[in-house]
């Protein structure tokens, strides 16, 4: 091979390399839907959070705690939604009812609020796990004043 | 101690490179001494230590990633640890001997690079010196190897330490007013800058600046070299890549790997590791450059000879061409990975 020929040769590997292996990797990794839009830990179907912005795009969280820091740092948030323990059913988070106990519900992020979409369900939690149900006051994750609450 | 494959094989090949290590050192510690006396008998010996040097030259290199590969491998082991960052926390704040876990990977991080690089530049001089026909450099090569074998025997040997000594965290007995989640936040990466400032904006300035200044730079010293080089432009291309690597460093962690990984206020280039290792071959690529216009100084000032004169201005012109491609490749991938995330 002649020195022009493995100079092109060279430089078409090293346009390949660059170009196309991050094409390449975009296009042959799923899209990881099942990620906190925090940390990137695992996201939980019974413990996830959804925050929705003002452009009605949604960003899932594993926990309470990732959506509360996440909150914390965007400020944009036109809805949350949280995740009722019980049943496994989305709930806003403006009508649900939080529990802090000793359980947490991730091991990396040591998140101890639980949500609840009944109070019943909320106060046996308490119960089970001597913890505490938040007052409307001490309620994470609030965007905006819920009148329906109390 | 935690015994899996990547443990098993990150002993095996640091005992290797501690018996490698020790054994350059010695048998160069003794040439050198001789060197004034007995050149033949020297140039002999060298055969044999070239060969174990070139030897312990691919272990280094090959020990770098492969730390990371075991300390990815340790993440798992902790409920706390979410990725490596966790991993270079944990000991922390221990009573036991698990408190000197951090420093050591603290060093070994600054030790293996530092490996390479020597490796590289002993590399390099070796090539040169096989184009002379007296071994004009050997002397040289042998005072290179001291350092070179003491660093690999202690990068070798703490490497050792840190795989052997036990993980297990012992800390003072907590009282009532301890928090109850600090450990979660101990293991989590935080940013160096912050969240709030516009600081984004002018790392990103920061970043493309400094290093379309030094390939606009190298590609006007590459030129230069053929006809005559002053030392301070190259001593000015060093500053200029020394001060374009910081930059890269603090963009990397606090801009690429957030936008890369699409987690914005998570600031750890760890995760790239095993989430995203594509970006990393443009990590690999920067250091190359950077490396390569190191040892292109190197070459210039150490593989100084008259045998050398005819071929050195040629051969660290190919080195900063070198380090140029690695320079403009890593700037294009880094660049496409940024627009696609």
């Amino acid at each position: 091979m002649t020195g022009g020929k493995s100079s092109l040769a060279l430089l078409a590997a090293g346009v390949a390399l660059v170009v196309g292996l991050p094409l390449a990797a975009r296009w042959l990794r799923a899209r990881d839907s099942g990620r906190c839009a925090l940390d990137g830990l695992k996201v939980e179907a019974l413990y996830q959070v959804r925050v929705v912005d003002a452009a009605g795009a949604s960003r899932r969280f594993c926990c309470v705690r990732c959506a509360e820091r996440w909150l914390a740092l965007s400020r944009e948030a036109a809805a949350v939604y949280v995740t009722d323990e019980a049943t496994g059913d989305e709930v806003e988070a403006g009508s649900a009812w939080f529990v802090v106990s000793p359980v947490a519900t991730n091991p990396i992020t040591r998140n101890r609020v639980h949500a609840f979409r009944d109070r019943a369900d909320a106060e046996a939690h308490a119960r089970d796990f001597h913890g505490l149900v938040l007052s409307p006051a001490e309620r994470p994750l609030r965007t905006k004043p819920n009148p329906d609450r109390n | 101690m935690i015994l899996n494959s990547y443990a098993i094989l990150a002993a095996f090949v640091a005992v290797l490179r501690l018996l490698l290590g020790l054994g350059v050192l010695a048998l160069a510690a003794g040439a050198w001494r001789h060197f004034s006396r007995d050149r033949d008998r020297l140039e002999d010996r060298s055969y044999l230590v070239f060969l174990l040097t070139l030897t312990l030259l691919v272990l280094n290199l090959a020990s770098w990633p492969l730390l990371y590969l075991l300390l990815q491998s340790y993440v798992p082991h902790w409920a706390g640890v979410m990725c490596i960052y966790g991993v270079t926390r944990v000991g922390e704040g221990s009573l036991g001997p698990a408190r000197f876990l951090p420093t050591l990977l603290t060093l070994l991080q600054l030790s293996k690079p530092a490996l390479v690089f020597a490796g590289g530049a002993w590399f390099v001089l070796y090539l040169l010196n096989r184009r002379t026909t007296n071994a004009a450099l050997l002397g040289r090569l042998f005072i290179v190897l001291l350092p070179l074998g003491l660093l690999a025997a202690a990068d070798a040997a703490m490497e050792l330490a840190y795989v052997g000594i036990p993980k297990k965290e012992e800390f003072p007995e907590a009282g009532c007013c301890t928090a109850l989640d600090e450990p979660a936040d101990r293991l989590s990466p935080r940013g160096l800058l912050g969240e709030e400032g516009d600081w984004q904006k002018r790392l990103y300035l920061a970043y493309y600046g400094s290093n379309v200044a030094l390939i606009v730079a190298l590609v006007l010293g590459a030129r230069r070299l053929g006809g005559r080089l002053s030392g301070a432009g190259l001593m000015g291309l060093l500053l200029l890549g020394t001060a374009a690597l910081a930059v890269s460093g603090v963009f990397l962690v606090e801009v690429a790997a957030p936008t890369i990984l699409n987690l914005p206020h998570h600031h750890c280039a760890y995760d790239l590791i095993p989430d995203r290792p594509e970006a990393l071959v443009a990590v690999v690529l920067y250091i190359g450059g950077a490396f390569l216009l190191g040892w292109g100084a190197v070459a210039w000032w150490l593989g100084r000879a008259a045998e050398t004169e005819p071929f050195l201005g040629g051969a660290v012109r190919r080195l900063l061409r070198l380090s140029l491609c690695g320079y403009l490749m890593s700037l294009a991938m880094m660049s496409l990975e940024l627009a696609l995330a």
